[in-house]
């Protein structure tokens, strides 16, 4: 497959490993050096600077890096600039991560001998990983020292690259992820790891196992860039903002799960949340004026590399004889061009999206929990955070990506290794409720009267939307309609109810191969 | 005296800021209710309500890049016309040879980032269950403008009139067609029939042409999706974003727990 990556495409993967390496030697200098005052642990006076950043090291690294951006940003005129930046960037991550590793080696042995570790007086920071809800103490040496290797690992597959080796994803694994792939396996596989990510978010909010999920995502992106047609749907201009959403979302979900993780775990004890720890008021000027301004600086120099960098989309001018094929809406609005597969357009198109709309303002009259406001948690509130991350994140991130990135030519299934044919020829044997319940299981022809016809769908829908709810309210939701009143709790149950309908529809599909529940032309369920 | 001093003693500096620099407690009081932007802040807030471990300042962002919008669409608007003649032709210039053509690129990439950014706000709101009283109703208008910002990018979406444009347009809009009652293909279209039969719901009055201006898409859906993009949306977003706000400071500032 080595038609695949041409000189560019490797540059560009020894460059993407330099980084990988450089991001793990920060992660073994921060477990080796840092002081954590991320948990509120500087508050609770739990921090103490346990271990001193070698003074040599910082000019050392300024003097490496430095000259690098340097050549590389002369490169133009300087011949071997490139692999010179390269050569020395690469030096300051391997130094980086050794020294790191060198140095939580030698702490493990003074902690050994009692030297720094914590008393009373100062419990150190190890200790207030589990006081913060987190598991037990890490062993800091451990950690520092396997980022540190795995750093150096991601530094060889750089230099690899620069030096045009030819380290692809073996076909044997592209076939077998194409072959496993599906709508089905997607979705489902999607959801099954949220369930997961928030049934174990005790382990998920350890920075060390994230941190290893991390590594693992950027080793299978970097080798997944190796083949062509992923690479090709990747980073298609538009398309990149979603892989942006992808990592911001997963990013933003783990750190509230984390903070949520160490409040529970806080108010558990008794103990305040983060968020009560700093009573104290500022002024706007300077500190909040001064974040502003940060941020739009920072955010100003983003948009304009982002600019610069990757050229806008401009196709062929408009012809409106001849539909691109998949002819697609923008991405924000691909989760909902999905369910057009399952859907008819005035459901896929108009309801949901009105439901949707409708549901999201209903939501803080719905939620009549007193709990959980101003501070991140997951225990306090199980029951809201578990339907909106799954309305958010499955039904609305996973289903833009599946959207975006998976669905190819006539919208059908491409699995990411899989070139897009035009041609693929997709068997669709779908029949509705009525061919089911007439046909198959009565084994009598279907009634011609429509009503007659679709009468066992219309039967289970009336029975889904009106005689659920009430039996719902007198089980399951029994609390909650106590406390919030029956109306709203109707109201909140019917519009769960057509949240669930949408993976229900899906699931109907994948093993009944249902089309429609109820079939009344125009009117399509 | 320091030149810093005597500059904020001209009668100029006087004129506009009114104070001192904001050096000292009183002075840094001052600016935040004496200067017309600072005064959308409160005087003084919460320390752990500006952190960026709690707000992931995601709404700031998005309302950054909104402004990024306005000034980058302002300065494009002066050269893109919203014809079939030109629309192509203009984008294409601005690729290649009109000087500062980047804006494009800057004003489509804000516009992706923005509808992350609105996405990942309403997350993090949601999140720190601050949408709980006394900010429902703030909620609410935060959900409006999520609306607002997706039919933004929407209908700048169509502006380059290239393949992609026009065919992303064409299969968000057969949406409207199927709309029930309002669309030619939507169920209950037959309702609105007048007595003997003059349909009411028609290929020229279905909801699908009152958003295109026509059967499909062309020049008049240009034309509308040009004014919606440049002057109604984003007046209704101006508004709505000024209620936000104002409401964020009349329910109480960034919320923090009790």
């Amino acid at each position: 497959m080595l038609q695949d990556v041409n000189p560019g495409v490797l540059a560009g993967l020894a460059w993407y490993y330099l980084l990988a390496s450089a991001l793990n030697a920060a992660a073994a200098a921060h477990v080796a050096y840092a002081e954590m005052v991320g948990e509120g642990a500087d508050v609770a006076g739990l921090a103490p600077r346990t271990r001193r950043f070698p003074g040599w090291l910082g000019p050392v690294l300024v003097g490496l890096y430095g000259p690098a951006l340097l050549i590389l940003g002369l490169r133009g005129w300087i011949p071997g600039g490139t692999t010179a930046a390269y050569g020395l960037a690469a030096l300051a991550n391997g130094l980086l991560a050794l020294t790191a590793g060198a140095d939580a080696a030698h702490f493990a042995e003074v902690r050994a001998s009692g030297g720094v570790h914590a008393d009373e007086a100062h419990p150190s920071l190890d200790d207030h990983v589990p006081a913060a809800g987190l598991g037990g103490p890490i062993n800091r040496t451990l950690w520092a020292l396997v980022w540190s290797v795995v750093a150096v690992v991601f530094q060889a597959i750089g230099l690899t690259y620069l030096f045009h080796g030819p380290l692809v994803l073996p076909s044997f694994a592209r076939a077998g992820v194409d072959s496993m792939a599906g709508p089905t396996t997607f979705f489902l596989g999607s959801a099954l790891l949220f369930a997961a990510t928030l049934r174990f978010r005790r382990v998920v909010a350890n920075g060390l196992v994230a941190f290893g999920v991390v590594n693992l995502s950027i080793l299978a992106f970097g080798l997944s860039l190796t083949d062509g047609d992923f690479r090709r749907i990747v980073s298609t201009p538009d398309n990149v903002p979603i892989v942006g959403l992808i990592v911001l979302a997963a990013g933003f979900t783990w750190l509230a799960l984390r903070r949520g993780v160490i409040n529970d775990a806080r108010r558990a004890e008794g103990l305040p949340v983060l968020e009560a720890l700093e009573q104290d008021r500022v002024l706007s000027w300077p500190d909040l004026v001064y974040i502003e301004l940060i941020c739009m600086v920072a955010m100003t120099l983003f948009l304009i590399a982002w600019a610069v960098a990757l050229p806008a989309p401009l196709e062929q001018p408009a012809k409106m004889t001849e539909a691109p094929n998949p002819a697609k809406a923008p991405w924000y609005f691909l989760g909902l061009q999905e369910m057009l597969v399952y859907f008819d357009p005035w459901l896929a198109g108009v309801g949901i999206p009105v439901v949707i709309i409708v549901g999201l303002c209903a939501i803080p009259y719905l939620d009549v929990n007193e709990e959980g406001r101003g501070y991140y948690t997951a225990a306090s509130r199980p029951f809201a955070m578990a339907t909106f991350l799954f309305g958010f994140l499955v039904l609305w991130v996973v289903l833009i990506v599946l959207g975006t990135f998976l669905r190819g030519p006539n919208w059908n299934f491409f699995g990411p290794y899989e070139r897009w044919d035009p041609y693929k020829v997709v068997p669709l044997n779908n029949v509705d409720l009525s061919d089911l319940v007439w046909i198959r299981a009565l084994g009598r022809a279907k009634p011609s009267w429509a009503p007659l016809r679709e009468l066992p769908g219309l039967a289970l829908l009336a029975f889904y939307l009106f005689a659920l709810p009430p039996i719902l309210l007198r089980t399951l939701f029994k609390g909650y309609a106590a406390k919030a009143g029956t109306a709203r709790a109707a109201v909140a149950v019917v519009l769960l109810l057509l949240m669930a309908g949408l993976p229900l529809k899906m699931m109907l599909r994948w093993t009944l191969n249902l089309k429609y529940v109820v079939a009344i032309p125009g009117f399509n369920i | 005296m320091p030149i810093r001093d005597r500059i904020a003693r001209t009668q100029l500096w006087k004129s506009v800021f009114r104070h001192p620099m904001p050096t000292d407690r009183r002075n840094r009081v001052q600016v935040m209710l004496s200067n017309f932007f600072l005064h959308l802040h409160p005087v003084s807030v919460q320390k752990q309500g500006i952190a960026l471990s709690y707000t992931w300042c995601m709404g700031g962002a998005t309302f950054f890049l909104f402004l990024v919008e306005v000034v980058t669409g302002v300065l494009l608007m002066f050269y893109y016309r919203p014809t079939l003649e030109h629309a192509y032709n203009d984008v294409l210039a601005l690729r290649d040879v009109a000087t500062l053509g980047v804006l494009r690129e800057l004003h489509r990439w804000s516009a992706h980032a923005m509808v992350i950014a609105v996405m990942l706000h309403m997350y993090r709101v949601f999140l720190t269950g601050s949408y709980k009283p006394p900010r429902e109703f703030n909620w609410v208008i935060g959900v409006m403008l999520l609306v607002l910002t997706l039919l933004l990018s929407f209908t700048g979406y169509l502006l380059p009139w290239d393949q992609l444009a026009v065919w992303a347009i064409t299969v968000g809009s057969n949406m409207a067609r199927a709309t029930p009652v309002l669309g030619l293909e939507g169920p209950g279209a037959n309702l609105l029939t007048l007595g003997d039969g003059v349909k009411l719901i028609t290929p020229a009055s279905d909801a699908k042409y009152v958003l295109l201006g026509g059967r499909s898409v062309g020049e008049a859906a240009l034309n509308r999706f040009y004014v919606l993009h440049c002057v109604a949306i984003p007046l209704a977003a101006s508004l709505l974003i000024m209620v936000h706000f104002w409401r964020v400071r009349k329910d109480g500032g960034i919320s923090g727990p009790l």
